[in-house]
């Protein structure tokens, strides 16, 4: 059960002409909690929607525990990519009623936990006789957060799950989240743009940018071996070059840069240097990424 | 086929309830119009009534589902974790279920209202269920159409359909059931042969348009 894993390898996904995803290789596995951070359009819901088997690869190849994901049931039935629900949908306004919903992904998830989601139904406060299209960006969430929950899936990719929710709801979300991976060791991937704030959560994080997999490292590891560095143009270009260089600025004759410590390097050696050396949370980190100030 | 069961179970499932849905309204609108009609309805013509709104309600569910459920139902299905074959299939098999069901409840009043009918129904059958796969036929195509070119295409095809089904169905349902013309009642006197050849040809032609609506989605990508 523990070798359990979903793989990506050279993962390539085009619209048309268009490539939006380009040679992706990653693994995920059992028992952590993913962060999956990107800018808009990066390429996250595409990435999570081919790695479930919604939608198909242009080319590359994904399997879980070894069976291939595309048009195979039983790896399907291991994976749960609970979409973004919208009002509107091919015909108009979504007319489903949530309990409809919750039915359909009771009868289409094979380890789906009735019980369970009546528990967080209430624990939301959510009112299940609504029509999807009635519900606010938040009840939508709570909805898509429902069904990811209640499948019980081994894997489970939740996308955005917290857009909309005000700040008592996230809470609640993140604790039920905990609790259900301890009590259950699932692999979740959670999409988010509220990074700071769920940044606890994540056990790793996978950073993605136009299409390409920045990195996939353990969470604390990453904060602790990326640093903000300023002072003089001259000392920072001196400190930074042969270094991986994440992000620079410059603010008059000053120069200040993201950089990955090395292997092994606990903290910067910046002995005989005027400079600046400050610590970084996981949004800075991403925005020093995927900012592309420099 | 892995997951073939819970797609019949969640398409037969809608399936049934939008049929309850359109079938109560018809039945709706035969008693008021029954009321209306009061001094010249009696029991059997109302039941005779409320059999043609329930069979061209049934003609017009397909349609209607035919275009819905490829945009709306299908990638709900995928989205929660079904595989791509499987859910068309049990929306087929599904649907073609229901269609049945709602002849043999258009038939049954009929033979209610007048019991010598009952011998006619059972001679025609082979004709109502090539009919029964036509429609089906009709309804693949533009649910093909729609999964290929977008749902523009799909509501003229749907209007297009709506409209050969109104002039075709409601004539030949009135000759039967008012006249029992020559033109309907010649239908019964073709021999066994040609009635396996005229369900043959409709099997073939409803199996077509499924593949061709299989092959259109098999590697299309799902909006929900």
């Amino acid at each position: 059960m523990n070798e359990s894993k979903l793989v990506c390898t050279n993962l390539v996904k085009a619209y048309g002409s268009k490539e939006v995803l380009h040679s992706i290789n990653l693994e995920l596995e059992r028992g952590k909690i993913y962060g999956f951070i990107g800018r808009n359009g990066a390429g996250k819901t595409t990435l999570l929607s081919v790695a479930s088997g919604q939608n198909p690869a242009t080319s590359g190849n994904i399997t879980v525990d070894g069976m291939p994901v595309w048009e195979n049931q039983d790896a399907r039935d291991l994976i749960c990519f609970s979409r973004e629900l919208s009002p509107m949908n091919g015909n108009g306004a979504n007319t489903t009623k949530v309990k409809d919903y919750l039915k359909a992904a009771a009868t289409y998830m094979p380890n789906f936990d009735k019980a369970y989601a009546d528990e967080l139904v209430n624990a939301f406060g959510l009112d299940t006789k609504k029509r999807i299209s009635k519900l606010s960006k938040g009840m939508m969430s709570m909805v898509t957060i429902i069904v990811a929950l209640a499948s019980k899936a081994e894997f489970t990719f939740l996308d955005e799950p917290v857009a909309g929710l005000d700040i008592v709801a996230r809470e609640k979300f993140y604790k039920i989240l905990l609790d259900e991976f301890a009590a259950t060791g699932r692999t979740f991937v959670i999409s988010t743009h509220i990074i700071e704030e769920a940044a606890d959560v994540f056990e790793e994080v996978i950073i993605i940018d136009q299409g390409n997999i920045l990195l996939t490292k353990n969470t604390n590891d990453l904060i602790e071996s990326v640093v903000h560095i300023s002072g003089k143009e001259e000392e920072i270009d001196s400190l930074i070059a042969d270094r991986t260089v994440y992000n620079t600025e410059k603010i008059g004759r000053s120069k200040g840069a993201t950089i990955a410590l090395k292997d092994g390097e606990e903290e910067l050696d910046t002995k005989g240097y005027d400079v600046s050396v400050q610590p970084m949370n996981l949004q800075q980190i991403f925005v020093a990424m995927c900012g592309r100030e420099a | 086929m892995k997951g073939l069961g819970r797609n019949i179970k969640y398409w037969f499932m809608y399936s049934v309830k939008s049929f309850l849905l359109v079938s109560v309204m018809m039945v709706a609108i035969v008693t008021v119009t029954s009321f209306m009609d009061a001094d010249k309805l009696d029991l059997s013509g109302t039941l005779v009534r409320t059999a043609g709104y329930i069979a061209f309600s049934t003609f017009i569910l397909v349609m209607v589902n035919a275009f819905n459920n490829i945009s709306v139902c299908y990638p709900m299905t995928v989205s929660l974790g079904s595989t791509r074959m499987p859910s068309l299939l049990g929306m087929t098999i599904a649907q073609h279920l229901v269609t049945l069901i709602g002849f043999l409840i258009a038939g049954t009043l009929i033979v209610a209202a007048a019991p010598g009918t009952i011998k006619d129904f059972l001679g025609c059958w082979p004709i109502l269920l090539a009919l029964i796969l036509i429609i089906h036929a009709l309804g693949g195509l533009i649910s093909a159409l729609s999964a290929k070119f977008g749902k523009l295409i799909g509501m003229i095809l749907y209007l297009a359909a709506l409209i050969a089904v109104i002039v075709t169905g409601v004539y030949f349902l009135t000759e039967f059931i008012l006249t029992k013309s020559s033109s309907i009642t010649i239908l019964f006197d073709i021999n066994s042969g040609f009635y396996a050849l005229i369900i043959l040809a409709s099997l073939v032609l409803d199996a077509l348009f499924f593949l061709l609506l299989y092959a259109f989605v098999r590697n299309k990508n799902i909006e929900i």
